[in-house]
């Protein structure tokens, strides 16, 4: 394993130095600039990189094609300094007669800002291109690029080593005396692997540079650079004849999102280039049509017998002080502080004084102490006469202490009439935002409810409409709400509102905040389903569903794509909550993946490898047949059992715990499964081969522009031992892009090409690009080899998903829709 | 072949079915179908008048955007002085006085407005106690996205006096333009006021950076 572990700290340390503070918003957001891409599917000019970056999030996914040459790329913008893309390029004549001579290659770029441009530095970057893959492209670099002319035109100039260098015969300055710089090594055997013995080596020091300017012409720029890399291996095998080391580009971008290049490639090739591009913070529905949600009717306010506050007075703070403090004869002033802070005001009268509230004088008192949110003004004859709340909190807090005073009536709940109609009406109302009601346990003062979200990507907002509707819907003297919401029938999170502080809150300016700091938080717990009303009478509840699939087949070499049309039939049975019966069956309809006949050269079991051979005779396809249990052991640990056919491959049993408070943004986990792996044909029968897999699991949501982490380590199908680093970005509205990789005892030899497992994930959901509310998303593993070493069990229904969204910080990242 | 396309085409109408009812393949479906055979646009609604108006037991608003069809609303809740009408659409107003303070389904929503406390939109004030300038900031919340809010230094002019008619009734009003900037923008709200009370009988406001401005004409004042 050769790694450049001394890099790391280094790397954390210049990140740590380049990061930046998020600058509040106080205007419309104004989109961000996105700069171009070169033919690399990175940020840069045609065939080098340039020193900017794409705004935070960005995704793009380029092909580019010149000389035989076809570059695929799907670049993300990690964080505002740091650009990452993982390649598969197919390079016709790169690997030397007999035999096949297209090497069809997977890569992967990384790129560090060190610098920021400002008004007088240029940025500066650090780059690895192709650090991860056989090394065909393999090159280091630092660039610079200014902006100037207010943005028209970009100057780039950069060094490299590797595949930047060699036409202009720099000599590298970190080699002398013969040093491990001078020599930099071919292409890797097996690839993917990080060679960082071979950064910055090499006999030659590349220049590279170049100018982009764009037109006046809305949407067209041109580019031009001088690129020292010699295309020697292309020279050398191929038909491609480097004639100049200069390229031209025209660019243009017709729509967001879209960018078209034509180029001139070192005076002998004309290049093309397709880029798509977008953002998780920039859906293209950006505006969901759903109907505007039940108003909440305040319950009818108590008047106030005068003995609290006597006549209250609203009087507007920042008023025109129309009475001098000297002139108002109040000598009696008593400033008190309550316990949430709110200052009060009492004063005595005058003896001359009348009973009309003198609210005037409140304002001068104000302007006298300083910050006084209500001012209580007594006879001298004893009599309360007005309190003038001169500030918002004092008013709501007098609204509270009065409503306090008020005892709605709570016979209703011994009427099974009237309990019943409440309930119904509150099924009505869920009904109609497609909230299930799985249970409630309705008291005089409070009422509990289990909800399940069918419709609202972001759970608050499922849990406002919950919380509207039981303001329509419950007596008055129900004050307390828990709202439960229950996911894949798990109760995670009990959020407890109180009915007067909603009262309070809607439709003021700042609703969200208002909810979520009067709104309390805690793991809900192990609901007791047979005390609670309506929910066994829901069960056995079935459902079905019939989708249409594409499952895809990427990076043959004999057939870089190969995918199939599919139908997938799904169908459940919930005996219990949490107990059920799941099944889903595969049925090709057309397409090309049984034509995938690649020979298996794996030295491993062969758990994963033989995947061709399930792809060609599983038709049908019985994906999935399990009985499955998931429950609360507790208020924050939680257990699943599975048993069945599990996945496509294997089956058998599987147990999970899981524990996971919804207050802290960690937790840890254990999984043990007995499986033996499936026929290819993906019925009932069995091969011989069996294991016994686990894994010990630590979740970290690390709260950093939502990064978290999982590790997991453990045995895997193949009885290897290691571990798994996956790393995600997560956004509010589900979007999700990570990279995960698996370390274990086989030896990279062994292992095979690629040299271990590793992958990138990605999660759009549907809500993204669709005009209305859905829970669906689309999701997939990009892993560019399948191989046999550290690959894990497919469980259907692992338990950290479905309750990593449900913890406090996860609602607290979407509570900004639950008024919506 | 032949097999192969049938199984094909009921494959695919059968795909996209659930147990829930329409899921999102369908109403995918339903979206193309709907961009490229739109229905026909209805003929609308004719106009009310005053005297069915007044059968209206309720405090009731008329909205307008532009030149179009005015849509008449009801209060449905009272929050401490926050209104809020819906229509049949499910379209949803709040006010405060005569300020509007937020939207529900026009689009991209206005999600509230912090008002100065000066504010005579939002608090009747006769005119000759109107301030010179107040401050208001408008949230929002664009779908996906952070908030951001919009702060705009507002300032007054009485412009004329008028007579205005609202569906079959005159009131003499003053027409007061209100110009809200800040250093990228500025809008215009223009409001009718009587002199006396401050009353705002008739208003064209600004929602938002995305919407057209909104015509609010009282028909029947709420008491509260």
């Amino acid at each position: 394993m050769r790694w450049f572990a001394g890099a790391v700290p280094v790397l954390v340390g210049v990140v740590l130095g380049v990061m930046g503070m998020q600058q509040a918003s106080a205007e419309v957001p104004l989109p961000p600039k996105r700069p171009s891409l070169n033919l690399f599917g990175m940020t840069g000019l045609i065939d080098t990189p340039t020193a900017e970056m794409q705004p935070d999030a960005q995704i793009s996914i380029t092909s580019s094609y010149f000389g035989g040459y076809l570059r695929n790329t799907v670049a993300f913008q990690i964080t505002p300094w740091l650009e990452g893309a993982f390649r598969y390029s197919v390079l016709e004549k790169m690997l030397p007669a007999p035999g096949e001579t297209t090497l069809y290659d997977r890569s992967f770029d990384l790129k560090l800002r060190l610098i920021a441009e400002s008004d007088q530095w240029p940025a500066v970057v650090f780059g690895l291109q192709d650090f991860l893959g056989t090394g065909v492209y393999s090159g280091e670099y630092l660039a610079a690029t200014k902006t100037l002319l207010e943005g028209d035109l970009k100057v780039t100039g950069g060094l490299g080593w590797g595949r930047f260098g060699g036409n202009l015969g720099l000599d590298n300055p970190l080699c002398w005396n013969g040093n491990r710089f001078c020599d930099r090594g071919g292409t890797a055997g097996t690839g993917g692997s990080v060679d960082a013995g071979q950064f910055f080596s090499g006999r030659d020091l590349g220049v590279f540079g170049g100018l982009e300017w764009q037109t006046p012409i809305d949407g067209f720029a041109l580019k031009a650079e001088y690129s020292d890399d010699e295309y020697r291996r292309e020279r050398d095998l191929g038909d491609f004849d480097p004639d100049l080391p200069f390229n031209f580009g025209l660019e243009y971008r017709p729509r967001r999102g879209i960018e078209l290049g034509a180029y001139y490639m070192y005076g002998s090739a004309f290049g093309l280039r397709l880029s798509l591009s977008g953002n998780p913070f920039q859906p293209l529905a950006e505006v969901d049509g759903e109907a505007a949600p039940t108003p909440i009717v305040a319950r009818p306010q108590p008047a106030d017998d005068g003995t609290l506050f006597g006549r209250i007075v609203d009087l507007r703070e920042g008023g025109p002080v129309t009475t001098a403090f000297a002139e108002s004869r109040i000598s009696e002033v008593t400033i008190e502080t309550d316990a949430a802070g709110l200052r009060w005001a009492r004063v005595a009268l005058p003896p001359s004084a009348g009973y009309d509230c003198p609210d005037a004088q409140a304002a001068a008192i104000d302007a006298q102490y300083g910050v006084v949110d209500a001012v209580i003004f007594r006879h001298p004859d004893g009599t309360l006469v007005c309190t003038v709340a001169l500030r918002p909190a004092a008013r709501q807090a007098m609204r509270q202490a009065v409503r306090a005073r008020v005892t709605h009536p709570t016979g209703w709940h011994s009427d099974e009439t009237q309990r019943r109609a409440a309930v119904d009406a509150l099924v009505d109302a869920l009904d109609a935002d497609r909230i299930g009601l799985l249970g409630i346990a309705l008291e005089p003062t409070r009422v509990t409810v289990y909800i399940e979200n069918a419709k609202y990507r972001a759970m608050p907002r499922a849990i406002g409409r919950a919380a509207r509707a039981l303001a329509a819907t419950m007596p008055a003297s129900v004050e307390l709400f828990e709202i439960v919401p229950v996911e894949g029938s798990l109760p995670v999170a009990s959020v407890t509102l109180m009915r007067s502080a909603l009262e309070d809150h809607v439709e003021r300016p700042d609703a969200a905040r208002a909810a979520w700091l009067s709104a309390r938080v805690t793991d809900a717990p192990p609901a007791k389903w047979h005390r609670t009303e309506r929910t066994l009478d829901q069960f056995p509840r079935a459902t079905w569903s019939i989708n249409p699939a594409l499952p895809v087949n990427l990076f043959d070499p004999d057939s870089p794509v190969r995918f199939d049309l599919s139908v997938v039939a799904n169908g459940g049975v919930e005996v219990l909550p949490g107990l059920s019966l799941n099944g889903a069956v595969q049925k090709r309809i057309a397409g090309t993946l049984d034509e995938n006949d690649a020979n298996n050269d794996s030295d491993l079991p062969r758990v994963r490898s033989d995947i061709a051979r399930y792809q060609s005779q599983g038709d049908p396809a019985i994906a999935r047949l399990t009985g499955d249990y998931v429950t609360k052991l507790d208020r924050d640990l939680y257990g699943r059992l599975s048993g069945g056919l599990l996945e496509r491959m294997f089956s058998g049993v599987s147990a999970e715990l899981l524990w996971k408070p919804v207050s802290q943004n960690w937790g840890v986990g254990g999984e043990i499964n007995y499986v033996r792996q499936r026929d290819f044909d993906q019925l009932f029968g069995l091969q011989d081969y069996d294991v016994i897999t686990g894994h010990a699991s630590l979740y970290w949501d690390t709260g950093w522009k939502g990064f978290s982490t999982q590790i997991d380590a453990g045995r895997y199908l193949a009885g290897d031992w290691g571990g798994t680093f996956s790393l995600k970005r997560r956004f509010a509205n589900g979007w999700e892009v990570g990279g995960f990789f698996t370390l274990t005892e086989v030896p990279f030899d062994e292992f095979g090409e690629g040299s271990f497992d590793k992958g990138l994930f990605l999660t759009i959901p549907f809500n993204w690009f669709l005009p209305y509310e859905s829970r669906s998303e689309f999701s997939t593993v990009l892993r560019p080899l399948t191989r046999d070493g550290g690959q894990r069990l497919n469980v259907a229904n692992r338990l950290y998903p479905l309750v990593e969204d449900q913890d406090r910080s996860g609602l607290r990242a979407t509570w900004r829709d639950f008024w919506e | 072949m032949r097999a192969h396309t049938v199984s094909l085409m009921a494959a695919l109408a059968l795909a996209a079915c659930s147990s829930s009812g329409s899921n999102d393949f369908q109403r995918i479906g339903a979206l193309a179908k709907a961009q490229l055979a739109p229905a026909e646009p209805q003929a609308p609604a004719p106009e009310l008048t005053r005297a069915e108006l007044d059968q209206i037991p309720w405090a009731t608003i008329a909205l307008s955007f532009g030149d179009g069809p005015r849509s008449y609303l009801v209060p449905l809740a009272d929050n401490g002085g926050y209104l809020t009408y819906l229509d049949s659409a499910g379209h949803g107003l709040v006010m405060f006085g005569g300020a509007v303070t937020g939207t529900q389904a026009f689009g991209k929503d206005l999600e509230g407005v912090l008002r100065d406390p000066r504010d005579p939109i939002a608090h009747p004030v006769p005119l000759a106690d109107w301030p010179g300038r107040i401050d208001r900031q408008y949230q929002f919340a664009v779908r996906d996205n952070g908030a951001y809010a919009v702060t705009l230094a507002c300032v007054f002019d009485r412009v004329a006096a008028e007579t205005v008619e609202i569906v079959e009734l005159d009131f003499d009003l003053v027409r007061i333009a209100e110009t809200c900037t800040n250093a990228r923008r500025q809008v215009v709200n223009t409001y009718w006021v009587e002199a006396g009370t401050g009353f705002i009988w008739k208003s064209v406001q600004w929602l938002g950076p995305d919407l057209d401005q909104v015509t609010i004409e009282i028909i029947r004042p709420y008491g509260g």
